[in-house]
């Protein structure tokens, strides 16, 4: 059996972090799961200060480039079916200053080539009820930011011919469900 | 901007001796934090330290040193930068020798000597009592401390310009001797 690769992504405070756990709790050994490289060099302490242009570049470079080795680290050392990663290379491209074509020339790939390191795609977007909007000492965003980098990763992701996109209208249960049936079929379509 | 790196193995001291510095110096000097601190305390996966584990760890830090001195560089305007650890220290930690380090990272030592105008090594405290192995992220006993100075203390031994603070003085001699090497570069 082949290892697969799928990526969660979506807006701040979609549920992809619970929605992680829920697979881990749901399917066990048989996926591994690779944390999001923004939090681990966030959390980690690198210098935000006043979010300059040379800031948000260094701390993306950073995160595209600490994706990549996380991602390959677990195809490496895990023996699990699927590989769940926390946002995936592409998502940098969002956050980039100069857009989204300077990203991929400065990064040396393209879209289509990062696009093409993922299996399927699962798109979570934020609660469209405010009273759901959770901040944690790692995000910096308000809801209507939220829902403004919701759309540009929704957008960025667009041409992956796998991908299903959870709207943020959904209970989290129904959200969970939908992830697990996702998951579930393409661990089947792998056997 | 001049850039001095401060190496040595852990628990020498490197962070007290980074406050004292700022504290005494200001905005004459910019602080890079240390990268593999960074990448260990923000949840890198160290899990069971396997050379697989430790190789992709090293390329996030060897990176992420080069990334952080450069956005100081930018954004600084200090005459010095004083920097927590370099890239070459990856090249101790590397499963495969520091050889196979600088091919793997399409670097050399001697181009990652020269990114740096000086070099600092506070080496562990001697006695066992100073020993502080209490941080979240330190994984090495003392013994360990000193094997991994002394490979420190070795791969920067060809730098032009490095103080080596004896270890056997009192933190107190040792902050002084930082400090005076310190200014006479931002006088210089």
């Amino acid at each position: 059996m082949k290892q697969k690769k799928i990526a969660l992504t979506g807006g701040p405070n979609s549920g992809k972090t619970t929605a992680l756990s829920v697979l881990k709790e749901t399917f066990g050994p048989r996926v591994e799961l690779v944390r999001e490289a923004a939090t681990m060099i966030f959390s980690g302490g690198f210098p935000r200060q006043d979010n300059s242009r040379a800031h948000i570049e260094a701390a993306q470079k950073i995160i595209f480039m600490a994706t990549r080795e996380m991602e390959a680290l677990a195809e490496e050392y895990s023996h699990a079916d699927l590989i769940v990663c926390d946002r995936g290379t592409v998502d940098a491209a969002v956050y980039w200053p100069a857009g989204v074509d300077d990203f991929f020339k400065q990064m040396h790939t393209t879209l289509g080539e990062e696009l093409a390191r993922y299996d399927a795609v699962l798109h979570l977007s934020p609660p469209t009820n405010p009273a759901f909007y959770q901040s944690t000492n790692v995000r910096t965003e308000n809801l209507r930011q939220a829902f403004e980098i919701d759309e540009r990763i929704l957008k960025i992701w667009e041409k992956h011919p796998h991908r299903l996109i959870i709207t943020g209208k959904e209970h989290f249960f129904e959200k969970a469900e939908l992830i697990k049936n996702f998951v579930d079929k393409l661990l089947k379509d792998n056997l | 901007m001049k850039k001095i790196v401060l190496t040595g193995g852990p628990s020498g001291g490197k962070t007290t001796a980074l406050s004292i510095l700022k504290e005494t110096f200001g905005k004459k000097i910019a602080l890079v934090q240390e990268a593999a601190t960074l990448i260990y305390s923000g949840g890198f996966p160290r899990t069971d330290n396997s050379p697989i584990h430790i190789v992709h760890a090293q390329n996030i830090i060897f990176y992420t040193v080069h990334q952080l001195e450069e956005l100081a560089e930018k954004t600084s305007d200090a005459s010095v930068m004083v920097c927590d650890r370099g890239s070459i220290d990856g090249a101790v930690y590397w499963p495969y020798g520091p050889e196979n380090f600088f091919e793997a990272m399409h670097s050399s030592l001697e181009a990652e000597l020269a990114r740096y105008d000086a070099v600092i090594h506070l080496s562990p405290p001697p006695e066992k009592e100073s020993y502080q192995q209490v941080t979240n992220v330190r994984t090495e006993n003392l013994q360990q401390a000193f094997e991994i100075d002394d490979k420190i203390l070795k791969i920067w031994e060809k730098h032009p310009n490095r103080l080596v603070v004896p270890r056997e003085k009192h933190y107190f001699e040792k902050a002084e001797i930082i400090k005076n090497f310190v200014e006479n570069l931002i006088e210089k």
